[in-house]
């Protein structure tokens, strides 16, 4: 896609970010937000950028069960599928780079905020490379059940993706987004410098959910950006299982009255494994609602990161917010931070916040045991329990991945 | 004393130049006041040590300092602190026997303040630092006698160095090591005045010792020095500061406070901070706990224009124990940045951290913390909880806390809360026939209270009064 067909202002954004991503520093430890992952040894300057793979014409495909669903595979755009009935009351599901005329206000707008407001090189980095990714656009009022699948298989051999999704909702659609994140099979160590761009309008609704397994060298980093405006809900939520390092922002705006936010997610870290995950809660507006409540569990030699902001603006009155941060620590040489803050700035608000961290509790595991499950049975129902109620609400083919994956790692450690 | 003393304006060029005239071999004039001038160079250090008379090895201790001052960044953090000019300030003024403020130099409100919370007459000139001579000698010196008995040693840092060479070289500076951060670098560089304490083995002090019974006649100090050593089985509580407004001259105030408590031990440490409101408090605070040691923290911070202030306790020993409890009131133009931190490195031990804040007239309190499990540890307990009341739509709450937790075997919860004075409970309390004014009033002493608790009785009458004067014109 990076060839001449791009149009003019996508290169002039792309050449800006590439100006701005020579310009500007690595973070580092000193930075607050990174202060617990160094990537200064990463070797990121090693990372080539991915093969350009300009998509052919979105293929028709048959969604099966879901509404639409769209694939990549290394970086390219395999298959899109959007049932006949969505497609006809105007919903669209397309590679990014066969959105850019159609779509060119609204991502022309994302694109610039999203740059101005890149405050790392990782997110400038990103726009610099952008290349393959989807967007999805529902027309207003439309409430759609069927999920709608996003698979991106990553590639690797040492390069660096840029995977990015828009979605748009207008007022008082609903819908349901599902993605996966994975790698191909046998590829060589991988940078994925990913892209969420959520946008729900009023009084819209949208369930977006999000699994990443990556293989064990690759180095994982997503930023996603939501806002929510009058009367809309979002609920967000991701699974982070893969990856030697995946370092995450999930950022939310709640732009209007009556709008509400549920950040919720799972990780799960194993040995050599490093995980720093952020949530921030943004209350611009008066008399809206967030939740956020993460869930982790750390294998020995695995280190994991949570720090979770609600940030209240000063004028942002009747703010209701919660975040709940909880870790499981199962083994010998697990580290686990959990940073949860308030930013508050005016005095009609409630909003508190709790963590919490342990290990699986000796007379659980004894009761279990006691009725004839063997010990690595016994600790699997533990924390697959512990899990339990973060991914009984999400769609099954994330529930499903995510407990397998749990599942698969627990009994390979044991 | 007051009026009899010899004035001494310190802007005069001539006293600014003090130091200056002398700097070959450090001959100062046998003056009773002395001051260095502003700016902090080798010079000025050398000139402090010199002063104090102290031994080649404390005054290398001084430069080292002052060389990691240099090379330490500013905090990126904390409370802004960008008006802070290292070069516009004085970092040693002789301690004021005589004085060189009148009465009349003291603002109106902090003397409305005395009488607001009514603080004795004699203490009144003292804290506003007029009067030199707080009438506590009698007092002090029955205690003083019945201290020395035990073996308890109670003094200023100086003598200290002079007599207990040996206590101090054993643990000055090695709980809060002069490149720990900017301030204690600064602190250790210039040091001035503080308590050094010592109980012996087995010993229970039962009269809290204050430091008002000793730095009386050398005032409070800006870069004042503590360290308290608690011998084996011993027991001691320390109280420092007070409840009045601290007038001070000098915007800046950078304590460092080193507690041991040795095995089987327990310390106790209450402050309650009240500098005036131009003052820059940038303290750092910290205790090591040794086996079965119990150390407790109560720090309130009412005053200052800008406090940074985090008391810790590094619990080093199986079955040590701590305790932090927080309390700050910011209100206009202030930020208090506060909060505690406790880092377990041994298996059986417990902290409690409780934080509580209250903010208004567009004030900013923020709990910032840490809680610290190292690796490898068993039966690790602790808990953190803030609370925060935000009493008006400009002021600001920041909670900042921070867990790294690299043991399995833990039971750590943390939770915090921001809050306004809620309309049914003043509607409750007004149903009752009060006024609003009252209620609220009533609502932050609750608020307060678990903290007031734990001061003894008279710092608790003084500090109700005062939150009650801060509380003045505050409504809902």
């Amino acid at each position: 896609m990076r060839d001449t067909v791009e149009p003019l202002w996508m290169r002039t954004l792309r050449a800006e970010a590439r100006e701005r991503f020579q310009e500007m520093a690595w973070p580092t430890p000193a930075q607050e937000e990174w202060r617990r992952t160094d990537v200064s040894r990463l070797g990121l300057a090693s990372f080539a950028p991915g093969p350009a793979a300009p998509s052919r014409p979105p293929r028709e495909g048959d969604p099966g069960a879901a509404a639409g669903s769209i694939r990549f595979e290394e970086g390219a755009c395999m298959e899109v599928a959007l049932a006949r009935e969505w497609r006809d009351q105007g919903v669209r599901l397309l590679p990014l780079d066969h959105a850019l005329e159609e779509f060119e206000a609204p991502l022309r707008q994302l694109y610039q905020e999203g740059l101005q407001e890149a405050d790392n090189k990782f997110l400038v980095w990103h726009y610099a490379s952008l290349g393959h990714g989807a967007l999805l656009w529902l027309p207003a009022g439309l409430e759609i059940q069927e999920p709608f699948f996003i698979d991106f298989q990553e590639h690797g051999n040492a390069t660096v993706s840029a995977p990015h999704v828009v979605v748009l909702m207008g007022a008082g659609a609903r819908a349901s987004v599902v993605q996966r994140v994975t790698a191909a099979q046998g590829a060589d160590a991988m940078l994925c410098n990913a892209m969420v761009d959520l946008r729900v309008g009023d009084a819209a609704g949208l369930r977006y959910s999000e699994v990443q397994e990556l293989g064990a060298r690759d180095l994982y980093f997503r930023h996603a950006r939501a806002s929510v405006a009058r009367d809309g809900s979002l609920r967000h939520f991701d699974a982070e299982l893969g990856a030697r390092l995946a370092k995450t922002r999930t950022e939310c705006a709640l732009c209007g009255p009556g709008a509400e936010a549920f950040l919720d997610g799972v990780y799960f870290c194993g040995a050599n494994q490093h995980m720093d995950l952020r949530t921030v809660q943004s209350h611009r507006s008066p008399k809206a609602t967030s939740r956020a409540f993460y869930k982790g569990a750390v294998a020995g030699g695995g280190r994991t990161v949570f720090q979770g902001l609600i940030d209240v603006a000063p004028g942002a009155s009747g703010t209701d917010a919660f975040l709940t941060n909880k870790n499981l620590i199962l083994g010998e040489a697990a580290r686990s931070d959990s940073i949860p803050t308030l930013k508050i700035g005016n005095n009609d608000v409630k909003c508190s916040h709790g963590s919490t961290s342990g290990r699986l509790s000796a007379e659980e595991l004894f009761y279990l045991e006691s009725r004839g499950l063997s010990p690595a049975d016994a600790r699997e129902m533990l924390v697959l329990g512990y899990f339990e109620e973060l991914l009984e609400p999400v769609p099954e083919r994330i529930r499903e991945d995510a407990l397998s994956s749990i599942r698969g790692r627990l009994r390979r450690a044991a | 004393m007051k009026g009899q003393s010899p004035v001494v304006d310190t802007d005069r060029p001539a006293a600014a130049n003090l130091v200056g005239e002398y700097q070959h071999g450090y001959h100062f004039p046998d003056e009773s006041v002395f001051k260095t001038r502003k700016g902090l160079d080798e010079e000025i250090v050398n000139a402090i040590s010199h002063r104090k008379e102290e031994p080649e090895w404390m005054r290398q201790f001084r430069l080292r300092s002052l060389a990691a001052f240099r090379k330490k960044s500013m905090p990126n953090w904390g409370a802004d602190l960008s008006d802070l000019d290292f070069d516009n300030l004085s970092y040693y003024a002789r301690p004021q026997e005589q004085q060189s403020r009148t009465w009349e130099d003291v603002p109106a409100n902090i003397k409305e303040t005395f009488e607001r919370i009514g603080i004795p007459e004699a203490e009144r000139k003292f804290l506003a630092g007029v009067g030199a001579q707080y009438d506590s000698e009698m007092v002090y010196h029955s205690i003083k006698e019945d201290l020395t008995q035990q073996g308890v040693i109670f003094t200023d840092p100086e003598t200290a160095v002079r007599e207990h060479p040996d206590l101090v070289k054993q643990y000055f500076g090695t709980v809060i090591p002069y490149l720990d951060n900017k301030f204690a670098a600064l602190n250790s560089a210039v040091w001035s005045g503080g308590s050094f304490v010592y109980v012996p083995k087995g010993v229970k002090v039962e009269v809290p010792l204050q430091a008002y019974f000793r730095i009386n006649a050398r005032s409070f100090g800006q870069f004042e020095r503590t360290l308290i050593i608690a011998d084996e089985g011993s027991f001691v509580h320390y109280i420092e500061g007070c409840t009045a407004p601290i007038y001070a001259t000098e915007s800046l105030h950078s304590a460092v406070v080193e507690i041991i408590a040795l095995p089987g031990s327990r310390v106790r440490y209450t402050t309650i901070q009240n500098w005036s409101s131009d003052v820059y408090n940038l303290v750092t605070k910290r205790a090591v706990a040794h086996k079965d040691a119990i150390v407790e923290w109560v720090d309130g911070n009412i005053g200052s224009k800008r406090t940074m202030k985090y008391p810790s306790i590094y619990l080093v020993g199986e079955g040590a124990h701590g305790e932090v409890l927080s309390i700050a009131f910011a209100g206009k133009g202030q930020e208090q940045d506060t909060g505690g931190k406790a880092v377990h490195a041994a298996s059986h031990t417990s902290s409690v951290i409780t934080a509580k804040s209250i903010s208004k007239g567009g004030g900013t309190a923020s709990y910032r913390g840490l809680l610290k499990v190292n690796e490898g540890l068993h039966d690790v307990r602790s808990r953190v909880v803030c609370d925060a009341l935000i009493l008006d739509e400009h002021s600001r709450s920041n909670t900042f806390p921070s867990m790294e937790i690299d043991s399995d075997d833990v039971s750590i919860e943390h939770e915090a809360r921001v809050s306004r004075i809620s309309e049914e409970q003043l509607f409750y309390l007004m149903s009752r026939g009060m006024s609003e004014q009252e209620a609220s009033l009533m609502i932050v002493s609750g608020f307060l209270d678990p903290l007031v608790k734990q001061l003894p009785m008279e710092y608790a009458v003084e500090l109700n009064r005062l939150i009650e004067l801060e509380m003045e014109g505050t409504v809902g």
